[in-house]
């Protein structure tokens, strides 16, 4: 017993030197770091309409007694447009263009879904075009084409939505 | 005339430089096996085989019997069981403190046979040669000898390529501590079970220590010091109870002088002695320092001990709260006045409860070392006694 205590005595002396190192080698701090991330936001501006008499027409029809609006939302997302257009015709085409901008802080990109109508009307036929990408703080335009179809009859009312779903970038 | 198979086995000091050339030889292949290209099956296993060859080479030397009684070689292989159970088990409550962690080996019936193969078979190697440096290189229980052989066959267990890693005295008191230290105590203890019990005591202890290293799923994932104590104490204890338990079972020692040389004292005494050491230095999360200067009186006085807790998230820390940061190389001990918050980042603005003004330079958080908890009075007074005045520069404390 006598003859292994020196040698245990060493290693625990050791032991405390080491300990010795831990402490000068360990010194752990940690520093906040903030880390933010963006928001992912495009809003509606208020738009334009342009009713042509025929599909293939370059010039508006000029008529004047005709509501013809698109108006974005002023509340909320922005993220709703209302479009009124009065006073169509069979064969007439009413083109509708909404700005739409990037006002958050991340590019964004057209989603799986697309841009899509729900349109039920058999009288009508809309197509809709939206950016496939929008990149910070840029903008482009959704279009919407009404084609009315000659079988439209008078004084018929339709309402539709058309919807674009943005989603980030890198999704 | 006697025949030479009736005389006492003698020592080959040949056979002793042969067996220690052929395990620097094996340790140099193992180092370089993968560089050798032959077969990936011969790769894996051309050094287990070699180590099991030399085995087979020293069971068939004239053996050296053990010096412990024949009648006392069961108490010894189940005594070598137990401490290698115990080390296991220190270990795993260790690892209730430390933290676990998933085992980095192979887990599949392939991988732990391949694991078990390799290891084991250096094992045995090793264990035999041990057993026949020990017997043949001294009679009785030489602890220079022991820790010569114990060193040689701990150092011929790392590879070359760990030796040339270590790149900074940081990496290399880390391995001692972690790695080297460790094995050394376990191989020390090896031979102490090898001088007295054979070969098979030593493979049983050291063969169980490996197996739940190699084939437990989950480890203790111990900080590097906590391996250090854990694996240096655990087999010295281990050792220094072997040596009480064997000298009252072979009545070697009377009773007289087994409780006067209790290893149960010196554990106790040895612990006590590392804990305040640590304590001191600074390893646990609370940690003494001296005040020398009167800058936060009245609540701290010149030679008062304050008990400091490490912070770890500088954003506990909230106007009112004294703090020990560090500016230069000097430890100043400060009351938190304000925080600042620029751009993101944190900045305290402190003041000596004694001062005039505030510190003239906010303090980072990197800066800062910890929060006083507590103020033991007068404790430091020895520390101020030693200490020269002139090795602080109050301009930077006191204004």
């Amino acid at each position: 017993m006598k003859k292994s205590k020196f040698l245990v005595f060493a290693l625990a002396l050791a032991i405390m030197l080491v300990g010795a190192g831990y402490a000068a080698w360990s010194e752990t701090v940690t520093i906040t770091n903030n880390v933010e991330t963006g928001n992912l936001s495009v809003a509606l501006a208020n738009g334009t309409v342009a009713v042509y008499p025929t599909v293939s027409a370059t010039a508006v029809d000029g008529l004047t007694n005709r509501t013809a609006t698109a108006t974005a939302s002023t509340d909320g997302d922005k993220n709703t447009a209302t479009v009124t257009v009065t006073n169509l015709y069979p064969g007439a085409r009413a083109v509708v263009d909404i700005p739409i901008a990037n006002d958050g802080t991340i590019p964004v990109k057209i989603g799986a879904s697309g841009v899509a109508n729900n349109n039920s009307n058999t009288n009508l036929t809309i197509t809709q075009t939206a950016p496939a990408t929008i990149a910070f703080e840029g903008s482009g335009t959704i279009q919407c084409v009404i084609d009315v179809l000659d079988t439209a009859p008078e004084n018929m009312t339709a309402t539709f939505d058309v919807t674009a779903d943005y989603i980030q970038f890198n999704q | 005339m006697i025949a030479e198979r009736y005389l006492p086995t003698r020592l080959s000091k040949e056979k002793c430089r042969s067996l220690i050339c052929l395990v620097l030889v094996l340790c140099f292949l193992d180092s370089f096996s993968a560089n050798l290209q032959i077969n990936e099956h011969l790769n894996t296993f051309l050094v287990p085989m070699l180590w099991l060859g030399l085995a087979f080479i020293v069971r068939s030397f004239p053996r050296f019997y053990p010096k412990a009684k024949l009648r006392l070689g069961n108490l010894l292989n189940w005594w070598a069981l137990s401490f290698a159970l115990i080390f296991i088990v220190v270990s795993i409550i260790a690892g209730f403190l430390d933290g676990f962690g998933r085992s980095p080996y192979s887990h599949t019936l392939r991988g732990m046979a391949i694991n078990i193969i390799v290891v084991g078979s250096a094992l045995v190697g090793r264990e035999m040669v041990k057993n026949y440096l020990v017997r043949s290189l001294n009679n009785k229980e030489n602890y220079f000898v022991f820790t010569l052989i114990a060193l040689f066959i701990t150092m011929t267990s790392f590879t070359l390529n760990r030796y040339l890693n270590l790149n900074s005295y940081e990496d290399i008191v880390k391995f001692v501590a972690r790695d080297l230290g460790p094995m050394f105590c376990h191989n020390l203890l090896g031979t102490y079970f090898a001088f007295l019990g054979g070969a098979v005591p030593a493979i049983i202890y050291i063969g169980l220590v490996q197996a739940f290293h190699w084939l437990s799923p989950i480890l203790p994932d111990l900080k590097w010091i906590t391996s250090a104590l854990i694996g240096i104490l655990c087999p010295m204890f281990c050792l220094m109870t072997m040596q009480n338990i064997y000298g009252t079972e072979a009545r070697i020692v009377n009773k007289r002088t087994k409780d006067k040389d209790s290893p149960w004292g010196w554990m106790i005494t040895i612990l006590v002695s590392i804990g305040i050491t640590w304590f001191a230095a600074g390893v646990f999360p609370i940690y003494p320092s001296v005040i020398l200067t009167g800058s936060m009186k009245p609540m701290i006085k010149p030679g008062d001990v304050i008990v400091v807790k490490k912070i770890v998230d500088t954003d506990l820390l909230n106007p009112g709260d004294v703090i020990q940061f560090k500016r230069d190389s000097i430890m100043i001990s400060h009351r938190i006045m304000q925080v600042i918050d620029r751009e993101g980042k944190k900045s305290y603005i402190t003041k000596g409860d004694n001062n005039s003004t505030a510190d003239f330079a906010p303090v980072k958080p990197e800066q800062i070392r910890g929060k006083i908890i507590n103020v033991v009075p007068k404790a430091g007074w020895p520390t101020l006694l030693l200490r020269s005045k002139k090795d602080v520069p109050l301009s930077e404390i006191e204004f």
